[in-house]
């Protein structure tokens, strides 16, 4: 009898996981880029548009990333790019001196583009970049701070544009979009349809039996919605303190809280068996924003917004707790 | 377009009461799943922990073989934390046929294959795979109704950027409601 049984066990035994006898790699340095603007300079559109929670929402993000790579013992070097007030004038702006370039931290779309080339030089390859923007968006297009009146060009395209400027960069990047219709930057999965974008039966057959092949994407993206609108909304009702539904979340998933002002706790909602994956801050954000996900006929609602994240296999570690 | 349906329906329906050998089974195998990916990672391959589920609604067997549809349900949890990475979490709901073939009173083998559908556990995005089975089924107890059973299956998860293997030890539990058939 025992015979059979070690027979039917030993394959078990014999493929014991890989995970447990490797050493883990080399954890890196974490570089974070947080851009909030609120557009009270602008003069695209008549103006329109200013934005009450966004400078909150990168102001935030940054501490609560910093405190989250504190805990995990990793290094972190942080840089907070903005638009405030009604200026253009960039000299009231300070300096960022990101190695031994200074760049202007007015959040145009020059300087953020020179932000992102000085990266390119000091990051490696075990590092990890994480970029945050809270502010007006379009169908794969992000609005910056214009130079001058005269300027027109302060649309950012993320596919075209932004990500483009992040291929020299080396090491892991995950880019945060707190905008309206986010997600219609994240591109197509090749081995996996978006449930969000209501794929069809054929969909499904096509993406299995397609030429393409997966890689892991160079560059994460985790938006605020799918393909709708972005909304904002006071930490609790009555207070003047604003933040996107979204960035409140993740600011939640990530430990923080507000009372009289805003707090870090000793605990990361989000972490699960010890790390912080972006599936695991998706989840944390579907489950506890302030909107429904959808609007059903059920359900009908004015306002929702559904969060988006790159589809395909892999799960992006964030950090080990 | 109703009629057929509902003819096979009640084909399927009324066959165990009609005739003998015709069985129903649930099996439970716990499993290390092992993804194997055809794109570049960190690693050779990626374990996570399966369990799966399966029915089979309606069977047939004789004396030295047996075929059945099969509904599998499998819950594929994130592999080990390793790295920059994981692969992720999905549950998975498919259809299949398997056979059997009794190679003694205690011994059989068997081998199933099938198509899924799949959802990533965290994240709205969601996959098609193929698999296909082959193990050993050992009885472990027999009664004119039921015969319980312990099975190892190897499967192979066939997905667009994953080849997985999974091995496992289950139980399966077979049950011929009707005895050899009512009439």
């Amino acid at each position: 009898m025992k015979r059979p049984i070690i027979f039917l066990l030993l394959p078990i035994l014999l493929l014991a996981s890989c995970e447990l006898v490797q050493d883990q790699p080399p954890q890196g340095k974490v570089y974070g880029v947080f851009i909030g603007l609120d557009y009270d300079n602008a003069t695209w559109h008549g103006g329109e548009g200013f934005l009450e929670g966004t400078l909150n929402d990168a102001r935030e993000l940054k501490t609560a990333f910093q405190h989250v790579a504190e805990l995990a013992d990793l290094q972190m070097d942080s840089y907070l790019m903005y638009q405030e007030g009604d200026t253009k004038d960039q000299s009231t702006y300070e300096m960022i001196t990101v190695g031994e370039t200074p760049i202007r931290s007015y959040a145009s779309k020059a300087n953020l583009v020179s932000l992102l080339g000085a990266l390119a030089n000091i990051i490696e390859e075990e590092d990890f970049l994480i970029i945050t923007y809270h502010g007006h968006g379009g169908e794969d297009v992000l609005v910056m701070a214009p130079e001058s009146d005269a300027e027109d060009n302060i649309e950012l395209k993320v596919a075209e544009e932004l990500l483009n400027a992040l291929t020299p960069v080396k090491g892991r990047k995950l880019v945060i979009l707190d905008s309206c219709y986010s997600g219609m930057s994240v591109p197509p999965s090749e081995s996996s349809v978006s449930l969000i974008r209501s794929p069809s039966i054929s969909d499904w057959f096509n993406t299995y039996f397609s030429d393409g092949s997966y890689a892991i994407p160079p560059v994460t993206l985790f938006t605020a919605t799918a393909d709708s609108k972005a909304w904002e909304y006071e930490v609790k009702v009555g207070s003047d303190h604003i933040h996107g539904i979204f960035t409140l979340a993740l600011l939640e998933a990530l430990g923080g809280y507000h009372d009289d002002t805003f707090r870090m706790g000793d605990t990361i909602p989000a972490e699960k068996n010890g790390v912080v994956t972006v599936d695991s801050l998706y989840a944390y954000v579907k489950e506890h924003q302030k909107l429904p996900l959808r609007t059903t006929i059920y359900r009908p609602a004015s306002r929702y917004q559904h969060p988006m994240t790159n589809g395909g296999a892999m799960d992006f570690i964030l950090f080990t707790l | 377009m109703k009629k057929p349906l509902v003819l096979s329906l009640l084909l399927l329906l009324t066959l165990p009461i009609a005739g003998g050998g015709f069985i129903t089974t649930i099996s439970y195998i716990p499993s290390t799943y092992l993804s194997i990916p055809h794109f570049e990672d960190e690693l050779p391959f990626r374990t996570s922990m399966n369990n799966t589920f399966i029915f089979e609604p309606f069977g047939y067997e004789t004396e030295h073989w047996s075929v059945g549809t099969s509904l599998k349900g499998a819950f594929v949890t994130p592999s080990l934390r390793w790295g920059n990475y994981r692969a992720r979490g999905f549950s998975s709901l498919g259809l299949g046929v398997r056979f059997s073939y009794d190679l003694d009173e205690r011994f059989a083998l068997f081998g199933s294959g099938g198509m899924a559908i799949n959802r990533y556990t965290a994240i709205e995005w969601a996959f098609l795979s193929f698999w296909a089975e082959a193990g050993i089924e050992y009885t472990i107890l027999e009664t004119p109704n039921t015969e319980l059973s312990a099975i190892l299956p190897i499967t192979v998860d066939l997905r667009k950027e994953i080849t997985a293997l999974s091995i496992g030890l289950g139980l399966r539990w077979l049950f011929d409601p009707y005895g050899g058939g009512l009439i």
